[in-house]
Order: structure tokens, then C-alpha cells, then sequence
């Protein structure tokens, strides 16, 4: 019994390094390690907030000098387009974040935008509903408000500085209806829009999705610059080159007009007054 | 040969005209067959096409700013007010059936229209086919261009949508812009202040009458004078001032010419039926205060459109009066460009003293500097045209708009003169090139005194044969 | 090309050179055929645009089908040219262009014998010249009515004090409503649509507005410019933001030649080639908290003129 007793001490270490690699191995990385070690709590929104936002964020959400904002008014809707579109995590702090990969599971998302909603006061994920919407109206408040970023065929564009409106072409309605109500990066918020209006774009914005506004057909969306681009290199080159078909490179090398000895290649030895 | 049908009908009009001589003399005149002589044609026959299909547009286009609601089948649009314009627009693209392919093939023919006249206005220029007898018939060339951005932008400002919209109130900024005369001409030509309601019924008749009945007269005199001073050549063995060696005009070269016409209506209805262009159901009817990104010209108006950007905020203030940015990046900027296309063959004299007539072309590198002055011209012009482009440069390649304009605005300054030297130097070391290539070319040509053509003996005093430009 | 380079070329004043049988050569042979196969296909592409049409597809099919009846006739054509096989160095005299001494002076004399005649009598050729110029100032008064004489019209907009904030659809602006960072256009009720009224109104931190657009008229972090570029009088609609530290940053972009503009001080022009400031609304609040403008703005809106002075 005693040797027994040994035996499973052995034991211990291998299961507290079990236990702590496997603590370590379930926590998905992150830059920037954050200087609280994960606790384990039953909160999942909050062990996570702690393990992936905390370091630009703060732990108590209300941001970090030069890191990160405060998330105090941001919302449930904010949390959940940034985590949606993979725009965070950001791989570092302060650069501009772009849609990318999602980094979490369903579970994951679901759990820190609770947690970020209650950090204060802010935008709750709206209902988007485009089945009934009026793309008519959609279409009127998407010219008015979103096309001058966003471009009328929903393509995006460079925005002054080193911003960038996003295309559209991926955007679910739901994702429509939240950067709307929370501004998200260089994005202006338009709580002016009722919801009515949001439903109408949302659904506008489907359209265009469903019209292809942004393919290669349509050389990617961007306007006139590009469809200059296109009459010159898919209609004037390939007629360039019928010309090169058609006419001769070297006329004059290729086929040399004879001297002729006898001097009968001789033109009009008289020029007639009205030759052409 | 018993004389056929054709042959009849075609004396019935000739034994009218005293014109039997004549028809038989030009179909057998001839033309050289270099294939760069092709491109003035593909102009030519854009704009057959833009006529084309313009006649049938004009048939459902109506100009006019009336406001109505659309009702049409495009259903995003459904229940919005827009103009008449727009509206029968859009009736051509969603409810006449082919009427979209039409408009297509009328928008794109429009680009590559100009796009010819570059190629072909570039070709004049480094082949020196501008110089006496044809510096008429440049300044006629450079008229027509004048008259196809004409025609350009007020066909693309009539469904008075957005995008468009958007360029006629930037022209009507540069026209009050003008000073002393400004605000009076903007107004008497916009019916009063902006927007009003009569320039889309005024572009109207100026896009498919005035512009169009200037185009053919001016293409008419254009063609005439191509044809009654002969078609120019390069250098070649047999070549010479006196002479013009190529294909009869028929059958030979009607054929291929004929031939050419199709392709270029090929190239037009494919790019109609497979790529949209200008989808203005997208841009939406004209509206103050709406505004859509990635907002260009068509891209022949690119050069102005890269001048207004790229211009820094300067403006002048004499005494109580302003002349504004616009109008240096506007006017000046385009006056500059076009005086200086006008002005080609008189810096051509002026720099050569050369005052004779020319039928045989140079190849680029025998005239250095006319070569490099060109380059440098295309990339200060070209700067511009991407300038014009500058938010889809920052969008494509990701960097930030500051430092495109920058970078442009450093390039505008920097490149043309680089462009100048290279250009000069790289002309200069291909044509000193040792070879047969190139003696071949300047073999002096005498005609003998019975009339037959030979190679000159080296001191002969009759030679026919270009000096060469240094 | 098999011309012969040793034999006389034809010259224009030829009959034209009659062709045997080309077919012999396989040069031309190939030709031959290819001018075959382009009329062919041509032929089943106008089959394929019709039935495209008959069969409702006025999009892609009817136009490809155009494009191939286009490109095989083309083909078609060229081919048969080729095949043909026609001489092109047929040599042709030029004609002299330039005149001689005696054109030169045939035009002299009928100069000379003009002046003599019809220039002899100078008050004819005054008084005819004075009736002419008389004419043409008289259709000056035709040409006026194209439009009318500018007489302040652009000094002024459809702002006058009281006038309250509305937006496209005709709702006014409370002071306490939404959120910071958001943008509306909006225009002065009762002139909605009104191309020279178009203004943006933002929301932002109160504390980060300088002086002088507090000066401007400013409302408790409301502030409002017309929306119509210094520029080439585009409409202003992007509106920017950035909140990374150290460098907060608002900015109004245009999306017609990329200026930009600072909301945060009075809307003066940060990049781009505007060479001066958005004109400033000035707001206040009325009795109901809604926004409302105080007076017109204080300058003209837009691209200036000449005499903006």
C-alpha cells in the first residue's frame, strides 16, 4: 500500500501540467499578452473579453491610452459587427481595421457581445427586416447618405487619410443595420435614419448585391475610370492589332518598288491639271 | 464584256456630271499600306457607329428636365421623381427591348472614338505627316478633337443622372469662374442659377445637331484634303517625294477598309453585349445634395478632371476681384493644352526652319527632338489622365490619397523632363545604329531623264532623299 | 505576300491588273477558306442574334450574336482582300500642290481689278460694313434672353433667421436627438430640394470644436456648413473620422477632386485643391428645441466669382 501511495504523488505534477497545458492550449492566441493571466470564472463573455480585448481595451472595457477606445457606449451592435466581419480582434493596436476571418465561434460572439453590452449603454443589435421594405426609399436614402463613401454601385473606396469605406458586396442586412446605428472606424453614425429607413437600405444594399453591382462584369464597380480602362485595352488593342493584320508593317522593305531599266514605270509624264 | 447593269446606272449619273473621268481616276488612286495608317479609320468608323446608334437613340430619348415618377420595371427605382430624361433613359435600357444593347454600343463606341483619335493624332505627330502640305489638315484634326469631346461630354450629361449631373455643375463652377464675362455667360447659358431647368434641353439639340453638323463639315474638309494632297509614306526603296506607292483604292483597298469598318462595329457590339457601362440606375436621377464616390468623367475628359485635382488651392485676389482655382486648373490648364496641339507645326518650323513640303515620313527616332518633345507631352498629359483617377489609385493600391496626389503632383514636375532626355537619347542611339537597316532607308532615288526611276550615284545633283534631322 | 520582286510593277495608268486563278497558291488558298468561314460564321451569328431577340434575351445573346454577324463579315472581308492577293506597289505620281508664279499673280489681278471696282466707291463698302454690324446688334437682344442677368442671385441661399434645419423628408432637427459623430444633409423648411441651401449637419464632442467655430454658430456640438464644395461646387458628402490617438480627427471630403475640409475649425480646407473654407451656418435653437438657423449664411456658398470680392 505504501508504494501505492508514492506512486500516485508521481502523479500530481503531470496532472497540474496537464491541467495548465490545456488551459493554455484552449485559449486561442493573441498579440500583446495581456498582463492578467486568464481566470477561470464561469463567465465566458468575460474570459474571454479579458484574454483577447483586455490589452487594448482595458479589462473594465473603458479603453487604454494609445491602445485602444472605451467600449463604455458601444453597444451589443458594435461587438457584434466587429466580431461578425472578423474586423477584431486587431492584429495590432491602432491600425485600421478591415473585415477578415472570423475569429471566434458562434458561442464565442455570442457571449462577448453580451458582455460588451453591459460594459454601458448602447446600441442593441437591431432587427433588420427586408422582407416588406421599400427599396424605392432604400435606394433614395442609400444615394443620399451612403453612396458618397460607399459609391452608388456599393464598391467602396479610399476616404482622405488611410481610410477606406468598405465594399458591400459580402454586408448582411443585419451587419447594414448596425454600422448604420454605431459608426463603426471612420464611419459617421446615422441615428437620424428611422427604422423603417434602415430596413429599405438594408434591403437596397441586398439588391445591389444580388445585381452583381461589384463584379468583374462590372469591372469591380468602380465607374468611368475603369470603363476607360476597358475601351482601351479590350476594344482598342485587339483593333490595333486587326490593323497589324490587315496592313503591313514594312511596306516599303518588305516589297521595294523594282528599278525598272528601261524607264517605262513612267506616271502621267504630263500632270493633268485636275488629278487628285 | 457586255456592259452590265452597274456599269449603266453608273454612267446615268456620270454622263451627267462630266465625272466619268473622274470616278474611274479615284478608284484607281492609290493608297500606302502601312498598318498604322489604318487608325485615322477606326475614328472614322466609331463614329459611323455613334451614328448609328444615336438616330435610334434620339427615337426614345426625350430632353427634357420635366419631373415625373418613374414607373418603369427597374424596380429600385419605383415611385422616385425624376426627370423626363432620366426617365426615358431608363425606359431605353429596361423596357425597349435591345434598347440597352444600343446605348451600350453608342457609350462605348463614344470612348474608343476618341481613343482612335489619340493613336492616330499620336501617329501624325512622331511620323511628321503634320508638316507642310498637311499643317492644314492638323489644325482641321486637332478641331475634330475638340468637337468629339464636345460631342463626348454633352452625350453623356443627357440622362441627367448623378454622376453626370455632377460634371455639368463642375462646368458650369468653371465657366462663372471666367473672369469679367463669367457670371453673365454661365447664366445665359444655364438659363440662370444652377441647377434651373433648361441645360438638359439645351445639351440636347447641341449634342445631335450642332456638334454632329460641325463634325461631318469639319470631317468632310478633313478627308478632302487626305485625299486631294495623297496619303503620306515611309522611306523605302522606290519611295520618294514625287510618288505614292500602295494598293488602288479598288478593289484592294475599299475591301480592307470596308473590312475594317465591320471589325471596328464587332469590337463595339462586343464590348456592348458583354460589359455594362454607365449604369445609371445606380447613380440615380440628379439631386442636390446627394453625392456617389469613384465620381470620373468619361476618360477622355480625364485630363482636365486630373488637372482639377492635382491643382494646389491657389487662387489670386486683384483688388476686389478673384480669380479662382478653377480657372487655372479649368481654363488655363486647357488652353495650355490645347494651344499647344495647335501650335505643333509652328514649333515644328520654327525649330527645323524647314519649309518644304514633306510626303515621306520619318520614323520616329530620325527626329529626335520632335520624338522626345512628344514623349514628354503624352507623360505630362498622362500624369494628368491619372491624376484624374487619383481616389482609384488610392482604392487599388491601397495607400493613402495624400500621398497619391503628392506623388502625382511631384511627378507632373519630375518625369516629362526625364521623359524629355531619355527619350531624346534612346532616339539618337537607334538611329546611329550601325546596320543595313538602316542605310537601306535613306537610299537616295534619281530619276533619269527619260522619266524611269534609279539609285543616284553618290555626286549626283538630282538625288530625291530626305536629309536627315538632327 | 508572293509578289515577285523582280518584275515591273503596274502603274495607275494600268487597266486594272486582272487575276487569274489565285488557288494555285496555298497562301491564298488559306485565304480563301478563311473568307468562307468568317461570311459562314457571320451568317450564324445574325441567325443567333434574331433568335435571341424572338425568344426575349435583348441582353447578352442578342449582342453577341450582332458582334459575331459584325466580326465575320469583317473577317470575311479582309480575307477575301488577301486573297485576292492585289499588287500594292502600284506607283502613282503626286501633283504638285504648290502655286506657281503665275496662279499667284491671276489671283493679283483679281485682287487688283476688286479693289478697282467694288472698293472704288468707300462709301458703299462703309455704309454697307455699318449695316452689317447694325444687324448683328440687333439679334444681341434675342441671344440675351437665353438667360437672365445675374443680379445678386448668387449671394444669397434660402436661409433667412428662424429658418429651421429639416431633412429630405421634412423632419426638424431636435438639439437633444441621436447620437455624436452622425451627419445629415438637411435643407431650410420650406425649401427642401433647394440646390443652393443644401448644408451638412454634424454631432460631435462639444469640447473639441475651436473658437472660431464656436463664433460661427456653433450649438452645444451641432454644427452645420453648406454642403456645396469651395471648389467646383460638388456636394461635400464624406464625412470622416478618426479616433486613434494622438490624432483625433474629423474630416469632410469631397468625393469630386478630393478636397477636405476641418468640421472641427470652421470647416477650413486641410487637402485637396479648395482654396477656402465651407461657409458656416449659423444655429440656434428655438422655442420647441429644434434647430434653426439664426441668418443667411455670411458669404456666397460655393465656388466664387469673379466679383465675390
Amino acid at each position: 500500500m505504501k508504494l501505492h501511495t508514492r506512486r500516485w504523488l508521481h502523479l500530481v505534477p503531470i496532472a497540474a501540467a496537464a491541467a495548465v497545458g490545456f488551459v493554455t492550449l484552449t485559449s486561442s492566441a493573441s498579440e500583446g499578452a495581456s498582463p492578467y493571466s486568464a481566470q477561470s470564472t464561469n463567465d465566458l463573455g468575460a474570459d474571454l473579453f479579458a484574454k483577447q480585448c483586455s490589452s487594448c481595451h482595458g479589462l473594465d472595457g473603458l479603453g487604454v491610452e494609445d491602445r485602444g477606445p472605451t467600449l463604455e457606449h458601444e453597444g451589443r451592435a458594435a461587438a457584434d459587427f466587429v466580431l461578425r466581419t472578423g474586423r477584431m480582434p486587431l492584429a495590432a493596436p491602432n491600425i485600421q481595421a478591415k473585415s477578415g476571418p472570423v475569429r471566434f465561434t458562434e458561442e464565442e460572439i455570442v457571449a462577448l457581445v453580451d458582455h460588451v453590452g453591459s460594459l454601458g449603454a448602447g446600441p442593441d443589435i437591431p432587427n433588420v427586416d427586408i422582407a416588406n421594405a421599400d427599396i424605392g426609399d432604400g435606394g433614395a436614402v442609400f444615394r443620399l447618405n451612403c453612396a458618397a463613401c460607399h459609391v452608388a454601385s456599393g464598391a467602396g473606396t479610399a476616404i482622405g487619410g488611410s481610410h477606406r469605406a468598405p465594399s458591400l458586396a459580402k454586408a448582411t442586412p443585419t451587419e447594414v443595420g448596425e454600422a448604420i446605428l454605431v459608426g463603426p472606424g471612420a464611419m459617421p453614425v446615422f441615428s437620424s435614419l428611422t427604422d423603417d429607413e434602415i430596413n429599405n437600405v438594408a434591403a437596397y444594399i441586398k439588391n445591389l448585391q444580388e445585381q452583381g453591382t461589384t463584379d468583374a462584369l462590372h469591372f469591380g464597380g468602380a465607374g468611368p475610370a475603369a470603363e476607360g480602362l476597358a475601351a482601351w485595352l479590350l476594344a482598342l488593342v485587339p483593333l490595333i492589332a486587326i490593323t497589324r493584320w490587315i496592313g503591313r508593317p514594312n511596306p516599303g522593305r518588305d516589297h521595294p518598288v523594282a528599278t525598272a531599266p528601261s524607264g517605262t514605270v513612267s506616271n502621267d509624264s504630263e500632270p493633268d491639271p485636275d488629278d487628285h | 464584256m457586255a456592259r452590265g447593269v452597274v456599269e449603266r446606272y453608273v454612267d446615268s449619273v456620270t454622263s451627267r456630271t462630266g465625272g466619268g473621268s473622274w470616278l474611274t481616276k479615284n478608284l484607281r488612286k492609290v493608297f500606302p499600306s502601312h498598318f498604322s495608317f489604318l487608325w485615322g479609320e477606326l475614328a472614322l468608323y466609331s463614329l459611323i457607329v455613334l451614328i448609328a446608334s444615336g438616330t435610334y437613340l434620339t427615337m426614345f430619348f426625350e430632353g427634357s428636365q420635366d419631373v415625373v415618377t418613374y414607373q418603369g420595371s427597374y424596380v429600385p427605382l419605383q415611385g422616385q421623381e425624376v426627370s423626363a430624361a432620366y426617365d426615358s433613359v431608363m425606359r431605353i435600357s429596361y423596357e425597349v427591348k435591345g434598347g440597352l444593347f444600343i446605348r451600350q454600343m453608342h457609350h462605348w463606341a463614344a470612348l474608343l472614338f476618341i481613343a482612335s483619335i489619340a493613336m492616330h493624332m499620336a501617329r501624325i505627330y512622331f511620323t511628321g505627316a503634320f508638316r507642310r502640305p498637311r499643317d492644314i489638315n492638323w489644325y482641321v484634326g486637332i478641331t475634330l478633337l475638340v468637337l468629339a469631346l464636345a460631342a463626348g461630354f454633352t452625350g453623356y450629361s443627357l440622362p441627367d443622372d448623378l454622376l453626370s449631373g455632377t460634371g455639368v455643375r463642375i462646368t458650369y463652377a468653371i465657366i462663372l469662374a471666367l473672369p469679367l464675362i463669367g457670371e453673365q455667360l454661365a447664366f445665359l447659358i444655364f438659363g440662370g442659377e444652377w441647377p434651373g431647368t433648361d441645360i438638359v434641353g439645351r445639351l440636347y439639340p447641341v449634342h445631335i445637331l450642332v456638334v454632329p453638323a460641325l463634325i461631318v463639315g469639319v470631317l468632310a474638309v478633313h478627308l478632302a484634303l487626305v485625299w486631294h494632297q495623297k496619303h503620306t509614306q515611309f522611306k523605302g526603296p522606290g519611295r520618294t517625294e514625287d510618288n505614292v506607292v500602295g494598293e488602288r483604292v479598288w478593289p484592294a483597298f475599299a475591301m480592307k477598309s470596308i473590312g475594317l469598318m465591320f471589325f471596328v462595329a464587332a469590337a463595339v457590339s462586343a464590348m456592348a453585349a458583354i460589359f455594362e457601362i454607365n449604369p445609371i440606375w445606380l447613380y440615380g436621377p440628379y439631386d442636390s445634395g446627394a453625392a456617389t464616390s469613384l465620381s470620373q468623367p468619361d476618360w477622355y475628359i480625364g485630363f482636365l478632371e486630373g488637372s482639377l485635382r492635382l491643382m494646389p488651392p491657389w487662387e489670386t485676389r486683384i483688388g476686389g476681384f478673384v480669380i479662382n482655382n478653377i480657372f487655372y486648373s479649368g481654363v488655363v490648364v486647357s488652353a495650355a493644352i490645347f494651344g499647344g496641339l495647335y501650335a505643333v507645326p509652328l514649333i515644328e518650323r520654327k525649330l527645323t526652319g524647314d519649309n518644304r513640303d514633306h510626303h515621306l515620313l520619318d520614323r520616329p527616332r530620325d527626329a529626335p527632338w520632335r520624338t522626345a518633345i512628344g514623349a514628354a507631352s503624352i507623360a505630362a498629359v498622362g500624369i494628368l489622365f491619372i491624376g484624374g483617377a487619383q481616389d482609384v489609385v488610392a482604392r487599388t493600391f491601397d495607400m493613402p490619397m495624400a500621398t497619391v496626389t503628392r506623388v502625382l503632383q511631384f511627378s507632373f514636375l519630375v518625369v516629362p523632363p526625364i521623359v524629355l532626355v531619355l527619350t531624346r537619347r534612346i532616339c539618337i542611339a537607334l538611329r546611329d545604329r550601325p546596320g543595313p537597316a538602316n542605310s537601306e532607308r535613306r537610299v537616295p532615288i534619281e530619276r533619269s531623264a527619260d522619266g524611269g526611276y534609279g539609285v543616284a550615284s553618290e555626286d549626283s545633283e538630282n538625288a530625291i532623299s530626305e536629309e536627315s534631322h538632327s | 505576300m508572293t509578289t515577285d520582286d523582280s518584275a515591273p510593277t503596274s502603274t495607275v495608268d494600268d487597266q486594272p491588273a486582272g487575276f487569274g486563278d489565285n488557288l494555285s497558291n496555298p497562301v491564298n488558298q488559306r485565304a480563301y477558306r478563311s473568307a468562307i468561314v468568317g461570311f459562314v460564321i457571320a451568317t450564324i451569328g445574325g441567325l443567333i442574334s434574331a433568335w435571341a431577340y424572338a425568344n426575349g434575351d435583348t441582353d447578352r445573346l442578342l449582342g453577341i450574336g450582332i458582334a459575331i454577324a459584325f466580326g465575320g463579315i469583317g473577317f470575311g472581308l479582309v480575307s477575301w482582300a488577301k486573297y485576292l492577293d492585289l499588287d500594292d506597289n502600284v506607283v502613282q505620281h503626286r501633283s504638285r500642290l504648290r502655286t506657281t508664279e503665275e496662279e499667284r499673280q491671276d489671283f493679283d489681278e483679281e485682287m487688283v481689278m476688286t479693289g478697282e471696282t467694288v472698293g472704288r466707291r468707300k462709301l458703299l463698302v462703309a455704309l454697307f460694313a455699318g449695316s452689317v454690324g447694325s444687324l448683328a446688334v440687333a439679334f444681341i437682344g434675342p441671344i440675351g434672353s437665353l438667360g437672365p442677368k445675374p443680379d445678386g442671385q448668387l449671394k444669397h441661399t434660402g436661409w433667412s433667421a428662424g429658418r429651421r434645419l429639416v431633412t429630405s423628408e421634412g423632419a426638424p432637427i431636435s438639439l437633444d436627438e441621436g447620437r455624436l459623430d452622425q451627419l445629415a444633409t438637411v435643407f431650410p423648411e420650406g425649401e427642401i430640394g433647394r440646390d443652393d441651401s443644401q448644408v451638412i449637419l454634424l454631432r460631435v464632442k462639444p469640447e473639441i470644436l475651436t473658437q472660431r467655430t464656436i463664433d460661427g454658430g456653433s450649438v452645444e456640438g451641432w454644427v452645420a456648413y453648406s454642403k456645396i464644395c469651395t471648389h467646383a461646387g460638388c456636394s461635400v458628402g464624406l464625412f470622416g473620422i478618426d479616433d486613434r490617438e494622438p490624432d483625433v480627427t474629423r474630416q469632410l471630403l469631397c468625393p469630386c477632386h478630393q478636397s477636405a475640409f476641418d468640421p472641427i475649425d470652421g470647416a477650413k480646407p486641410v487637402g485637396g485643391p479648395a482654396p477656402r473654407s465651407l461657409p458656416q451656418l449659423p444655429m440656434a435653437v428655438d422655442d420647441e428645441g429644434f434647430l434653426i438657423a439664426t441668418s443667411d449664411f455670411d458669404r456666397p456658398v460655393g465656388p466664387i466669382t469673379w466679383t465675390e470680392g
